[in-house]
């Protein structure tokens, strides 16, 4: 190489200089080990993020010395001229070094507090530095050593077991435990993923019902399981924050408390999950797993009954909704990544209120998207009823799906227009036909509504002929029949023999 | 100066620092920035589709009959038995210990509910005799006994209330809803209010638009002689006429526009247009004449003159023609003094139609999505007004302001009828349970009209500016829904 002329001097320098760094580390990770309750200033958590970028310079290094090592091996009389591997090794030390110390900077700016995964990759990545140090160490000093294949094989061999282990640790603490094993064939699993225990395909409790299971560990856990426990678990606790016990909640973490029984406003968890996601404090953090609107409703209801953690589910006595949340969300794939389904509802929102504008722009301020929930439609004739009729309504059957609430008051539609509309709008949940010229023929079309629950028919021209038959519409609430031709009497006594309808007069 | 040169220093005055830095916040750069931070927008001032609704809504309109002055809830909703017996007793100075009053001073002796209560047979709840008619409604009717605020006086308290901050220069909620909604009708616009016996001590600003823009301010209408002021044209001058001389305005504006960008120009431009519209429809909207014997006997109205019977009339007329928010404003409740002759009369005049207003709106169908509610800016004090130390005979003795309890009720649009949300203390002095600030009061509202009240917001000042204000503690009262 260059430096032929001083090259004794240099190797000197160089001993010298790895001796002194693998005594850096050494003395740098027993220190951090030590520390208790350390709060890293500013610039260290900073400096502590390059650890990732860093450590791939003695990897890729280390895997020259390896192909090096091994094509060193093949037989002389193919010719093969190979450099000697004292430099790339005395490198590979530096870059470590360099690479460790951003790693122990990392480790102390927080989150990984009695990390025994942590401590374990520290030791490892020391362990392997001052492998590949004292090897460079004696390759610099010791003539012998460089000529030795063998020996260099043997040492570059111990070297990558210990780089495999230790750097294996550093991704799991990044990326979870699971990392490798989550998709592997099954075949690969018992050695890739610690604890793994072989399962039956068939779910053994699937007969039990949700609600006679445990609250806490069916219902509650699992959330915890999919979007928190990632970073605040034993081996990895964030902000000092463990979520995996129950007690652990209550003890909460940097912040205080992340959970208060029966208090949503106190209740961390609760605060930090409301927060927009653009927040810094919300979480899960953004780019991680997002938790579900329903999955908020769940622990905001199981919170403000006191945060339980015995009993079974039915014997809290979840609220309707939140029972169909927990059982919608049960089946639910886990999503890495949530944003791109919520942007592809907004885009249909978007798309939706192009075609929306487009209809209103002859028929000003008729249709409108209901919330931006979902792509139900509310139809209202407020603006100009008069100039409503059954053109209008051929015109809006193209979003007959979607539309939910339909208010045609004072309008001059006829029966036929409403009936050709009404094949197309199968999940009208309200119907305003208010004042309208409408009489019993579109009774039978009226049936056909899966779906409604109020039906205003104040004014029109329906008779006794269809108040019968309407009144078997099951899931109708709200029936409006003031200044019509019908009779109250015929009413009464169909009532008598039903449900919780409420017709008005 | 001549008129050309000071319409170009006009010009050049415009081009100030603001309006050109207002300019380059929209430009490309903005936007390609926005996008690739890729922030998910909440419905309302950013969403790419405007008008949005966060969820769906229970109530696609609201009509809010403010009674300006706090009326008595002791005469009135909240029955304290207790105060019969300690009536003319000094107060203990346990409740008033370390408080301001507006005109109390010293100790004063409580003063015992001014009429009788009964047992009303559809709710079993006590209520006084003074709303008889109200009676065969109040089966629907959601009270909500623990309202509380801060403010003792009246503007400060209205403003509070409608306006969401005891100063000026905030807007009211009518103001939110329209901006967070639009109209629904295009020919009206969507905030009107109506006012009755004088204007509220907050003046417009309980109905204004503060920082949002102006055009979504209520539109004050009269029962009395023009339903608009200013609306109906000059004499000699036709409507086709006057469709020309906007059009040539609006072209004017237009291209001030262009220029300078200021969002005002363009809410003038709508408030033209809306106005030339309303010259037709609002005569036909206010027209209480049209309407039948037996509905305006219903009502209790008075033609021709100004009433709140007329005012729910006109109110019962607006929802059905879509307007979203409807503000009833009705001045007299203050009684220092004078109690039960000021609350016997005032009851009479609200009582009809009061009634009549949710038995029109149920017949029609339109009380199962309009949001109906009752209440003041304030409760009044259990004890006596003994104002300058001056103690009243019993007949002419009055209440003063207090702002620690008050009682509002609420009905329609999915509201929990006959429920009874909160309590008081045995003489009503404070809230003892299920305590509702009027910043809950409005999350409520908001969120039964389809609104997360954190996310409907417009950017003022540097702060995402919201009708509850910057707390983080207010909440939504659900238990009042079904």
């Amino acid at each position: 190489m260059i430096f032929v002329k001083y090259l004794r001097f240099t190797k000197i320098v160089a001993a010298i200089a790895i001796f002194f760094s693998l005594i850096t580390i050494w003395v740098m990770a027993i220190w951090s080990l030590s520390l208790d309750n350390y709060e890293a200033p500013q610039i260290i958590s900073f400096l502590g993020r390059f650890h990732p970028l860093i450590l791939h310079l003695p990897i890729g290094l280390m895997a020259l010395a390896i192909i090096l090592d091994i094509l060193r091996v093949l037989p002389k009389s193919w010719g093969l001229i190979l450099p000697k591997s004292t430099w790339l090794h005395v490198l590979t030390t530096l870059t470590a070094t360099l690479a460790v110390i951003h790693g122990i900077l990392l480790f102390i700016s927080g989150g990984y507090d009695g990390s025994a995964l942590a401590e374990k990759h520290l030791i490892g990545a020391c362990v392997f530095t001052s492998i590949i140090g004292i090897t460079a160490i004696l390759m610099l000093l010791v003539s012998w050593v460089e000529s030795k294949n063998f020996l260099g094989l043997i040492t570059t061999f111990i070297a990558f077991i210990t780089l495999s282990i230790a750097s294996h640790d550093g991704a799991s603490l990044t990326h979870g435990e699971k990392y490798l094993s989550q998709y592997a064939p099954n075949f690969l699993k018992p050695i890739l993923e610690p604890g793994y225990e072989e399962e039956e395909e068939s779910e053994v409790d699937v007969d039990v019902p949700i609600e006679d299971k445990n609250i806490y560990t069916n219902v509650i856990e699992p959330i915890f399981e999919r979007t928190c426990m990632e970073c605040h678990k034993e081996s990895k606790s964030k902000g000092k924050l463990r979520m995996d016990a129950y007690e652990l909640l209550l003890v909460g973490g940097n912040e205080g408390p992340s959970l208060v029984p029966h208090s949503i406003e106190d209740s961390l968890i609760i605060q930090r999950i409301n927060l927009p996601l653009e927040d810094d404090e919300h979480m899960p953090p953004e780019g991680k797993p997002q938790n579900t609107s329903q999955e908020i409703a769940i622990l905001e209801w199981w919170i403000s009954i006191g945060a339980p953690v015995d009993g079974s589910l039915q014997s809290h006595q979840p609220p309707a909704q939140i029972l169909s949340f927990i059982k919608g969300s049960g089946d639910e794939v886990v999503q890495i990544v949530e944003e791109p389904k919520e942007k592809k509802q907004e885009v249909d929102i978007i798309k939706l209120n192009e075609l929306v504008q487009n209809f209103n722009q002859n028929h000003p301020g008729q249709l409108a998207i209901m919330s931006k929930n979902s792509d139900a439609l509310i139809y209202t004739s407020f603006s100009d009823p008069q100039d409503i009729n059954d053109n209008t309504l051929k015109a809006l059957s193209v979003f007959g799906p979607q539309l939910q609430d339909v208010s045609l008051s004072q309008s001059k539609i006829t029966n036929q227009g409403l009936i050709d509309l009404l094949k197309v709008a199968p999940h009208i949940k309200a119907l305003s036909l208010n004042n309208c010229a409408i009489g019993d023929q579109v009774t039978d079309e009226l049936l056909s509504l899966k779906q409604l629950e109020s039906l205003n028919l104040y004014g029109t021209e329906i008779t006794d002929k269809s108040v019968r038959k309407i009144l078997s519409i099951e899931t109708l609430n709200s029936l409006y029949l003031a200044n019509t031709n019908t009779s109250k009497e015929l009413v009464r006594e169909m009532l008598e023999k039903k449900i919780p309808l409420r017709v008005f007069y | 100066m001549n008129p050309f040169t000071e319409f170009q220093n006009e010009k050049i005055a415009y081009q100030t620092r603001r309006h050109f830095l207002k300019q380059c916040s929209v430009g490309l750069g903005a936007m390609w920035f926005n996008s690739v931070t890729g922030r998910s927008f909440a419905a309302g001032s950013d969403h790419p589709v405007p008008n949005l609704r966060h969820h769906a809504p229970k109530a696609k309109r609201v009509i809010y009959l403010s009674m300006i002055g706090a009326p008595s809830q002791l005469e009135l909703f909240d029955y304290k038995p207790d105060l019969y017996e300690l009536g003319g007793k000094p107060i203990p100075q346990s409740y008033i210990e370390g408080k301001d009053f507006a005109f109390i001073v010293g100790t004063p002796k409580v003063m015992q509910p001014a009429v009788k209560f009964h047992e009303n047979k559809k709710t079993g709840m006590m209520v006084s005799n003074l709303l008889p008619h109200f009676e065969e409604v109040i089966d629907e009717v959601t009270f909500i006994k623990s309202m509380y605020t801060q403010e003792i006086n009246h503007a400060p308290a209205q403003l509070k209330l409608y306006t969401g901050n005891q100063n000026l220069g905030y807007p009211s909620i009518g103001a939110w809803a329209s901006y967070g909604l639009g109209t629904e009708n295009e020919n009206l616009p969507g905030f009107i209010c109506l006012t009755s016996n004088g204007n509220p001590d907050a003046g417009k600003s309980a109905w204004g638009s503060g920082f949002l823009p102006s055009v979504y301010q209520g539109v004050q209408c009269r029962s009395k002689g023009d339903p608009v002021l200013y609306l109906s044209n000059p004499e000699g001058i036709h409507r086709s006429q006057r469709q020309l001389s906007i059009n040539a305005i609006n072209k004017l504006n237009e291209q001030m526009y262009q220029e300078v960008g200021d969002p005002e120009i363009i809410a003038r431009t709508k408030q033209y247009e809306m106005a030339f519209r309303m010259q037709v429809s609002a005569t036909d909207a206010f027209d209480i004449n049209s309407e039948s014997e037996a509905t305006r006997e219903m009502y209790g109205v008075q033609p021709g003159k100004e009433s709140f019977a007329n005012n729910c009339l006109m109110a019962r007329r607006l929802a059905e023609r879509g307007v979203r928010f409807i503000q009833l404003f009705d001045w007299g409740w203050d009684h220092h003094s004078n109690l039960l002759n000021s609350m016997k009369r005032k009851c009479k005049e609200i009582d009809k139609p009061m009634t009549a207003l949710l038995k029109d709106l149920k017949q029609r169908g339109l009380l199962e999505d309009t949001l109906v509610i009752w209440g003041g800016e304030f409760g009044r004090t259990p004890m006596a007004e003994n104002r300058g130390g001056i103690e009243l005979a019993p007949e002419k003795v009055g209440r003063d302001h207090h702002p620690d309890a008050f009682t509002i009720w609420m009905a329609g649009a999915g509201v929990k009828p006959g429920y009874v949300h909160g309590e008081t203390d045995e003489i009503g002095f404070g809230v003892q349970k299920d305590p509702v600030h009027v910043h809950d009061l409005n999350a409520t509202i908001l969120d039964a009209m389809g609104f997360d009240h954190r996310h409907l917001t417009y950017n003022f000042q540097g702060l995402n500016q919201k009708l509850t204000g910057v707390g983080q503690d207010v909440k939504i009262i659900n238990e009042l829904f079904v």
